[in-house]
């Protein structure tokens, strides 16, 4: 099959993409406990050593050769290496390994054997790398060449820090709770800040803000503004590309006609370098932005990559109506097709709220009257996190504190099962959207 | 014929009774001993010695279930903890007293599940966790857990940077 070069090349410096490799919970393995380290204001110097160390550990893994083959284990074993003393990234969703290697910068390497990447543990117990990969059922081992030194000394210092301890639930119930579920235990009630938020994205008058322009081939002059009574403004060149500007901030690109190969395929590592120098040149990436999924079609000519962003290290969702996640991208035969943003730039800092433990959580998700009255049974507990849950308020954009569960559920109508994601406010424990 | 229904029904009684012996099993590490409360406790077997601070209790309870888990701290009889004392008296528990430091309190809820930090302080510690059931039944199990002092810890971190230092010393050509 054809390879297409990326188009998009350029402006990668800006956000570099091992960024994306920042995992969704960081866990640190002490001795006998394990802390959960966020990449918050007090912890930041801390997560960004951490991630940059652990990183380079990784990398070392991989330069022997380029063709790397692991040690393949059961998935028990990754139970047990997950309290070795190290550090762990517990990502979302699963990463393919080719797009790992490429977020990574060894495109060049293959991993054998190795399908997706759901976890990395760097082991300083005994000098290893491994790869839990839930596609294979199967954990890979791999020989670090390098010694741990910087590792081994940040751990130590982190051990007299104050980061969160965690507990795996699946240690206490594993047909209940998935492999990653860890959640923080806080010996006092912890609280987090409410937060006030604008759009990214003002709507100007009757310009065409060049930044927008930017987005479009033709002359300024060649595109037209278009203004509808629900508030929404459209601009577009009349032939192929438009951008819609929503009341709600909601910014959206679409490419119609895709020039030359549209149907070609293209490499996972080259998505994501046409969705990074895209990105980079067109509005940029949040702080702290992190890499949500990777969806391709079976032929690799399309490719949908969603990106979320957090805010003090807490990650931003957004309810169900407004779209997965704050960035996507359609990436078809190599060129962008479609980009979506809902950015907001947090204003100020509101009234801090007392959050509920993750047990008090639990207690209610799995409460049998509230699952007799949704009619929806939960079955399994994959993931359960802190996150901020966006309110509007006519104008104003609230951000509020919300556990997120991601839970397997069986309808009470059916024996069908289904993943679902249930967003509980933090302070009253009312389910706010799934 | 009729062989061919006795070998179904066999079948049909043999997967009946392997989903009931699942069950069985995944519930005999709660089953209550007679008069007994039925919970399962994670860290069943903390370390009399250790480093860390911060402990967690956690583990599964029927529904309904009681805990209370006191913390209490030794105070050897001069007023220092216990590791100050330990070259004189040579044992842990035999000049001092066991000064309450706090208690928490928690029911199990519909998730069955419980998890309960506590922080140690420097010295001798005593966790006192007491169980009731919603019958009534009660159970109680005691850790004495020491914190190592300051100059333990770095000992300890030692030993790990040393191993470093000396395999960077064995493989000079490493980083």
């Amino acid at each position: 099959m054809p390879q297409n070069k990326p188009a998009e090349t350029a402006g990668l410096e800006t956000y570099g993409k091992d960024n994306f490799l920042k995992p969704h919970k960081m866990v640190i393995t002490y001795d006998s406990r394990q802390a959960l380290l966020t990449n918050d204001g007090s912890h930041e110097t801390m997560y960004t050593s951490l991630f940059v160390e652990t990183k380079t550990l990784i990398r070392s893994a991989f330069s022997a050769a380029q063709t790397i083959t692991g040690e393949k284990l059961s998935l028990e074993k990754w139970d047990e290496v997950r309290s070795q003393r190290g550090v762990a990234f517990l990502y979302g969703s699963s990463i393919e390994a080719d797009a790992f290697l490429s977020m990574l910068g060894a495109s060049n390497i293959k991993l054998q054997g190795v399908k997706g990447i759901d976890a990395v543990k760097i082991s300083t117990a005994d000098d290893k790398l491994y790869i839990l990969d839930n596609r294979t059922e199967s954990c890979f081992a791999y020989s670090i060449p390098d010694t741990l030194t910087d590792l081994g000394y940040l751990l130590f210092r982190l051990e007299k820090g104050d980061a969160d301890t965690g507990v795996f639930l699946s240690k206490i119930d594993p047909r209940q709770y998935g492999r990653n579920v860890i959640v923080p235990t806080w010996t006092q009630p912890n609280s987090i800040a409410v937060l006030e938020a604008v759009n990214e994205m003002r709507t100007p008058k009757d310009t065409i803000p060049d930044s927008i322009a930017a987005l479009f081939n033709e002359e300024v002059s060649a595109l037209s503004i278009i203004k509808n009574t629900e508030g929404t403004t459209i601009y577009t060149d009349r032939e192929d590309q438009v951008v819609k500007l929503y009341s709600n901030g909601l910014f959206e690109y679409a490419r119609y006609n895709i020039p030359g190969q549209a149907q070609s395929s293209v490499s996972v590592a080259d998505a994501i370098d046409i969705s990074t120098a895209f990105i980079n040149r067109h509005f940029g990436f949040p702080k702290d932005t992190v890499l949500s999924e990777i969806i391709r079609t079976m032929q690799g000519d399309k490719y949908i990559i969603r990106y979320k962003y957090r805010n003090e290290g807490i990650p931003v969702v957004l309810d169900s109506a407004s779209g997965a996640e704050a960035i996507e991208i359609e990436i078809a035969g190599g060129e962008v097709k479609r980009y979506k943003r809902v950015v907001r730039s947090v204003t100020q800092v509101l009234e801090a709220k007392e959050v509920m433990s993750s047990v008090e959580i639990l207690d209610i998700l799995l409460n049998k009257k509230i699952t007799a009255f949704s009619g929806e049974n939960i079955i399994a507990v994959n993931d359960l996190y802190i996150a901020y849950f966006e309110r509007r308020f006519q104008d104003r954009i609230n951000y509020i504190p919300v556990w997120v569960a991601d839970v397997t559920v069986e309808k009470a109508d059916s024996s069908m099962h289904q993943r679902m994601r249930y967003i509980i406010n933090g302070e009253t424990g009312i389910i706010m959207d799934k | 014929m009729l062989k061919k229904i006795l070998v179904s029904t066999a079948i049909f009684a043999a997967i009946f009774a392997s989903g009931s012996a699942v069950y069985a099993q995944a519930d005999k590490a709660m089953a209550a001993q007679k008069d007994m409360p039925a919970y399962e406790l994670i860290e069943d077997n903390l370390e009399s010695k250790t480093f860390e601070k911060m402990q967690v209790i956690s583990g599964s309870a029927r529904e309904g279930t009681s805990f209370s888990l006191s913390l209490y701290w030794f105070k050897a009889d001069n007023g220092k903890s216990i590791i100050a004392k330990k070259k004189e008296t040579g044992s842990a528990a035999i000049n001092g007293e066991w000064l309450h430091q706090d208690t928490a309190e928690w029911k199990v809820g519909p998730s069955g599940i419980f998890v309960q930090p506590v922080t140690l302080e420097i010295g001798k510690n005593k966790l006192v966790l007491n169980i009731t059931d919603t019958a009534g039944n009660k159970a109680e199990r005691v850790w004495e857990i020491e914190l190592q002092e300051e100059a333990m810890v770095k000992e300890h971190i030692n030993s790990y940077v040393f191993k470093d230092i000396n395999k960077a010393i064995e493989n000079p050509g490493q980083k």
